[in-house]
């Protein structure tokens, strides 16, 4: 099996306070891992160095082999790793459509230069783009909702919106942050469902969890967090 | 403030001097103005572009008020600035009633407001040009010509903005140092915290507001003696003020008194070696200047993070 | 007749004003203080072509929209990390500046004197010189103007100005880089900003800095709130109600040297109590919050 993220000697303190210290892990292409750990124990700083929004102080990352030099948000996501967070972050006024679109890598659409050059393949674009958009959305059942702004959705419709975004976004690495938060037991067996037919896709995740019963069941790999130190399940019983 | 121009000892050190002094009595001045922001600003979360236009009604009110009067002595005058103040406060304590206190129930953030408070000036500043005209009011101080020393030449009126507004300063600082005055800010900060704990959030604001807007007309009754006040002067006051407390660090009054005298007297450089409309610009170039230096810090998008 | 005329041309510049307003306000989410700025660059760059170069309207037209682009790249340059509150301070200060600019670069703008003797447009021999032609011509330009955003509108494009709008986080963990769309949003804005300039200045035949302050670009802000942002027909009805306004006190018989203040007053009442009492003024989609 191929390691899709390689994690070395992260660490990362604020004021003086260490809240990782060397965590290293390697996480599989096409597996569920879950991170779990008491609140304040570093998990979603350590969601925040991987997708690039925090430095680290030192340590280095590599995906698919190759290091992240200087992991800034854009690069990171144009690298393919994607990130939901655990408050879900779309745009609230714009219809859900909108929002995949939005989403989506590498829309003409979304360079000035092309809307003089080739404005022919801006339209087609936005047709493919579309019916991909329709699709993702019939993935995530959030089919009936295309024209509804997406600020009117529930709480686990949003998170399922954030996920489809995602997969506009062809992300391959998909970090999840609390997927299960928030959501009654219906949306956790759906969010759940979305998860499991990612994987099937080879799709990578990432997950942060309190929920440890719910995310052990789904997930190949268990991380726990315990001051800043990250140890692998078997290492706990061994 | 001009410079008497004649005399062997006009040497570049007396100019160096002269624009010092005069920056400084003005950097007081500003630091009045730009207290009163501060005040304003750090208790009610309000960015008070309407705080030039209580500068310029707290002016146009001392002098209507002081016109009642058949002689000017100095009991008239504290009377005359004593009702101009009441009135002053009562206006603001209206503003915010009406307008910033509704607003901050409905947790609406610093765009509304800020732009409600744009409302409020330009309704203020048109209504006192409909009361008073749009002419520059200026009054004499019958004290008579200017003293030197170390040849620098000092008129009456800077002397008693110098020691007017020191003494209020004084006093702001003071309140600001007090126990009381920490708790209640601490506690301001957030909002829901001091309702809990029994604070006044209400009575706090009015106070803060009125109090900052005071402090601005003492500052336009002192200008009134001075170089004289026009209705469009509320806009320059108010974005002097605001850079001031920018600069400053928006937290601490110390930083904004310090900015105040700083930004005083590169207006006073700009205006003597290029001319006084250079002023405002001067100012926002220095505001500039500070965003570049203090780069990230402000408002980046990796403090929001945090705040997830 | 002509005094109604007078009103259209005056719509029709607002009109444009407000649109470009409301592509930053409405749609970025970008409150900017600098519009009247932008405004005042086009009306000057307009000027100083016609009045010194004698080329034809359409290309100092043209040369005002690319002078203007390129002119608010500083305002760019340190305005675009930010939103919210220090977004404003940017383009205020950016407004400060050229208006202090345009007052005392007295050898290019003739300071406060201002410029005179702006001609009238001329497009291919054919001379807008009365009243009626002129209205016409700046109808034109308005309609061009709203075809533009129209399409805009309608763009992918669009949505990316909605997104820095809505959640920049969410663009940046998207790989879309926020300010790349709000300097976008910035230069269109003052682009079409130029176009009002460009008509104000023909109409008058005469400009000075006075008309570019920062009290014009209140105004300007006040108009697409009232309005409403994030729709055409918000800026265009604010822009409407603007100019009208007056007419109403025509009715009450205001003495002329008050109707002026008196119209501000009253104006800025309608602001305070839209921002109140109805966020999404007219015809809006977005408010701020």
């Amino acid at each position: 099996m191929e390691t899709i993220l390689d994690v070395r000697n992260i660490t990362k303190s604020f004021n003086g306070l260490k809240v990782l210290q060397n965590a290293s892990f390697a996480v599989q292409t096409g597996t569920v891992a879950a991170f779990f750990g008491e609140n304040g124990s570093g998990k979603t700083t350590l969601f925040h160095i991987i997708s690039g929004f925090i430095k680290a102080d030192g340590g280095d990352l590599y995906y698919k082999n190759t290091p992240i030099s200087h992991p800034t948000p854009v690069s990171v996501a144009r690298l393919g790793i994607g990130r939901v967070w655990q408050n879900p972050r779309i745009c609230k006024n714009l219809s859900v459509l909108d929002n995949l679109l939005l989403a989506s890598r590498n829309h003409p659409g979304e360079r000035l230069l092309n809307y003089f050059v080739r404005p022919g393949q801006i339209l087609a674009a936005e047709k493919s783009k579309k019916s991909r958009a329709e699709e993702i959305a019939g993935e995530t059942a959030l089919d009936g909702k295309l024209g509804q702004a997406a600020g009117e959705l529930s709480f686990g419709q949003q998170k399922l919106l954030s996920i489809g975004m995602l997969l506009m976004n062809e992300a391959s690495l998909l970090l999840l942050d609390e997927p299960f938060a928030g959501v009654n037991a219906k949306m956790i067996d759906h969010i759940s469902e979305v998860m499991a037919s990612l994987k099937k896709q080879g799709k990578t995740i990432m997950m942060i969890e309190h929920n440890r019963a719910k995310a052990s069941s789904i997930s190949d790999t268990q991380f726990f967090l315990l001051k800043g130190e990250i140890m692998q399940k078997n290492d706990v019983y061994s | 403030m001009t410079l008497v121009n004649t005399g062997a000892w006009y040497t570049m050190n007396t100019i160096f001097l002269q624009l010092a002094f005069n920056g400084l009595v003005s950097g007081l001045l500003l630091a009045l103005l730009a207290a009163g922001f501060n005040l304003i600003f750090n208790t009610t979360r309000v960015f008070h572009i309407a705080h030039g236009s209580f500068y310029v009604g707290g002016a146009y009110a001392f002098y209507a008020i002081l016109q009642l009067f058949s002689n000017q002595s100095l009991f008239f005058v504290l009377l005359s600035a004593f009702a101009a103040l009441l009135i002053v406060m009562l206006f603001a304590s209206m503003i915010e009633a009406l307008i910033y206190q509704p607003l901050a129930r409905k947790k609406s953030g610093q765009a509304i407001t800020l732009i409600s408070s744009m409302g409020v000036y330009l309704f203020m500043i048109n209504g006192i040009a409909l009361l008073f005209g749009n002419e520059t009011k200026i009054l004499e101080l019958p004290l008579g010509g200017s003293i030197f020393l170390a040849n620098v030449a000092i008129a009456p009126i800077q002397l008693v903005q110098l020691a007017v507004s020191l003494i209020f300063l004084g006093g702001v600082l003071f309140i600001s140092k007090t126990k009381w005055f920490l708790g209640v800010r601490a506690m301001m900060s957030n909002e829901s915290v001091a309702s809990v704990l029994g604070v006044n959030t209400t009575m706090i604001r009015l106070l803060a507001i009125s109090i900052g807007s005071a402090l601005a007309a003492i500052a336009a009754i002192l200008t009134l003696y001075d170089t004289g006040v026009d209705p469009q002067a509320g806009m320059a006051i108010t974005l002097s003020s605001a850079v001031a407390v920018i600069i400053g660090g928006s937290l601490s009054l110390r930083g904004t008194i310090l900015a105040s005298v700083v930004i005083a007297l590169l207006q006073t450089a700009t205006a003597w070696f290029l001319s006084s409309q250079w002023k405002e610009g001067m100012t926002f170039v220095l505001l500039i200047l500070v965003f570049f230096w203090r780069t990230e810090g402000i408002v980046s998008y990796k403090m929001r993070v945090e705040e997830q | 007749m002509n005094y109604l005329l007078h009103i259209l041309v005056m719509a029709e510049i607002y009109i444009i004003l407000g649109l470009a307003m409301n592509l930053l306000a409405g749609y970025s989410g970008l409150l900017s203080v600098s519009q009247a700025a932008f405004y005042g660059i086009g009306a000057y760059a307009a000027a100083l072509l016609l009045v010194n170069t004698g080329y034809s309207f359409p290309i100092v037209l043209v040369g005002a929209i690319v002078i203007n682009m390129i002119a608010c790249i500083p305002v760019i340059a340190f305005s675009i990390r930010f939103r919210d509150l220090f977004f404003v301070l940017a383009t205020l200060a950016w407004q400060v500046i050229i208006f202090t600019v345009l007052y005392n670069w007295v050898s290019v703008t003739n300071g406060p004197y201002g410029i005179s003797g702006i001609p009238k447009p001329v497009i291919f021999g054919y001379q807008f010189e009365s009243l009626p032609q002129f209205a016409l011509l700046a109808g034109a330009l308005c309609a061009l103007v709203l075809l533009f955003f129209y399409g805009l509108h309608n763009s992918p494009l669009s949505r990316y100005f909605q997104g820095v709008r809505d959640d920049q986080l969410t663009m940046l963990s998207f790989g879309k880089k926020p300010g790349y769309y709000k300097a976008i949003a910035i230069s269109i804005s003052s682009g079409v900003s130029a176009i009002a300039g460009t008509l104000f200045a023909c109409y008058y035949s005469y400009i000075d800095p006075t008309s570019f302050t920062m009290d014009e670009s209140i105004l300007i802000i006040s108009i697409v709130l009232i309005g409403g942002l994030g729709t055409l027909r918000g800026s265009v009805a604010g822009a409407l109600f603007y100019v009208l306004l007056p007419e109403v006190l025509r009715f009450v018989n205001v003495p002329d040297a008050f109707a002026s203040n008196l119209r501000m007053m009253i104006y800025a009442l309608i602001l305070i109590l839209m921002v109140m009492f109805r966020p999404y003024g007219f015809f809006g989609n977005y408010r701020f919050e």
